[in-house]
């Protein structure tokens, strides 16, 4: 799924759940509302992609975010209004040396679930945050028997 | 194709310019030679999570501007090397700040006048390496302020550090020009604690030195303030009375 293809555009959502098990491809220069109650659920494995001057706003709802969100360059911003995790492990990559990961509003570690906070980029929590779980910096990851790194996504 | 026996290193930055709260764990997980960073900018504030640094890993204390980092609940444990570079650092009870064996707190900060201030009425327990490293004037932890608790090494290795209250098994290591000062609290010498180097150990602002201890001082000051007994000085070669 690509959101805000062809570069600068807003796409709004209202009072709905998306579920997330592929891809959710967020294009530079867009703006993603999922207002009135929407909530995300980004399953296990699934990816959410952005940077380059990208907002991802749940701004009424729930992340759920069991996969992966991560910036591919410039930056990312990222908000919600209440966090969760259903499959206990969330990641947030900034995934290049550019990347930046932001919550303008701070984000929620829930209660029993770890997100990890990875990337040769950096993440950045400008607003309060609160921790409940376990919010890791860095992570482990398998690598190829070629030993390159396999993503941490 | 995964080999699911080999391991890589995907490394993390984590900069902090809000307030972090809850009860629970912030991991900078690392291992020697596979880094990792939390930052606690401007107007951070730590206050309830556990910050565990793993050896490896890095807390940065660098807030340019605005208002310092601040340690107002739960408890930093350090495996790794904390660095304070700039602004204001203020421990405040609950808070803690354990830099555990093997740990390092590097203070890195340099102002004039005095280099850097450690305020509020929290703890810092030191049993890896406390180390000021730059700047010529002092680090100082407020009269009353953050107790500093040392079973490992202060090293004073530029300018000076003055103390408010604690506890000492550790050592004390002052190189050529550096000192240590004692002002305004209590600071009590028991069993394992030395003070090396030549320079002077000073007492002011009616502080108290409680020696429970034998203690070995080359040059010491007392300038406002008390010693307490039952241990002694040895091989003090210069002893000053003001």
């Amino acid at each position: 799924m690509f959101i805000g293809a062809g570069g600068t555009g807003q796409l709004g959502f209202s009072g709905s759940t998306i579920y997330n098990a592929g891809q959710i491809a967020l294009f530079p220069n867009s703006n993603s509302i999922l207002s009135g109650g929407t909530n995300l659920v980004n399953l296990p494995g699934a990816i959410i992609s952005g940077g380059s001057n990208t907002v991802l706003s749940v701004s009424g709802g729930n992340f759920d975010n069991s996969g992966t969100v991560r910036s591919d360059g410039g930056m990312l911003q990222v908000s919600a209004f209440t966090w969760s995790s259903s499959g206990g492990l969330g990641k947030f990559k900034a995934a290049l040396t550019n990347s930046i990961m932001r919550f303008p509003s701070g984000l929620s570690v829930p209660t029993n679930a770890t997100y990890i906070f990875s990337g040769p980029g950096t993440t950045q929590i400008q607003g309060a945050g609160t921790v409940q779980g376990t919010a890791q910096i860095a992570c482990m990851i398998p690598t190829c028997s070629d030993g390159m790194k396999e993503h941490c996504s | 194709m995964y080999d699911t026996n080999l391991l890589g290193w995907d490394e993390g930055t984590l900069q902090l310019t809000a307030t972090l709260s809850g009860t629970g764990v912030v991991h900078v997980a690392a291992a020697p030679g596979f880094p990792s960073e939390l930052d606690c900018g401007s107007s951070s504030i730590l206050n309830g999570p556990v910050i565990n640094v793993d050896s490896g890993g890095n807390l940065i204390f660098d807030a340019p501007g605005g208002s310092g980092c601040q340690i107002t609940g739960g408890a930093v444990n350090n495996s790794g090397t904390a660095v304070w570079k700039s602004n204001t650092l203020t421990l405040v009870s609950p808070g803690i700040f354990n830099n555990l064996a093997g740990g390092l707190f590097d203070c890195q900060i340099m102002n004039n006048s005095v280099d850097g201030n450690i305020l509020g009425n929290g703890t810092v327990n030191n049993a890896g390496t406390f180390r000021k490293s730059k700047g010529t004037n002092a680090i100082i932890f407020a009269s009353y302020g953050p107790g500093f608790n040392n079973s490992g090494l202060l090293d004073v290795a530029s300018g000076k550090v003055q103390l408010s209250s604690g506890t000492n098994s550790g050592t004390f290591s002052m190189t050529p020009g550096a000192e240590i000062w004692f002002a305004g609290n209590t600071n009590t010498f028991v069993a394992g604690a030395q003070i090396a180097g030549t320079n002077f150990v000073r007492v002011n602002q009616s502080a108290v030195l409680l020696l429970r201890t034998n203690l070995t001082v080359a040059n010491f000051q007392l300038n406002s303030g008390d010693v307490g007994w039952p241990g002694r000085f040895n091989r003090v070669q210069y002893f000053q009375l003001d």
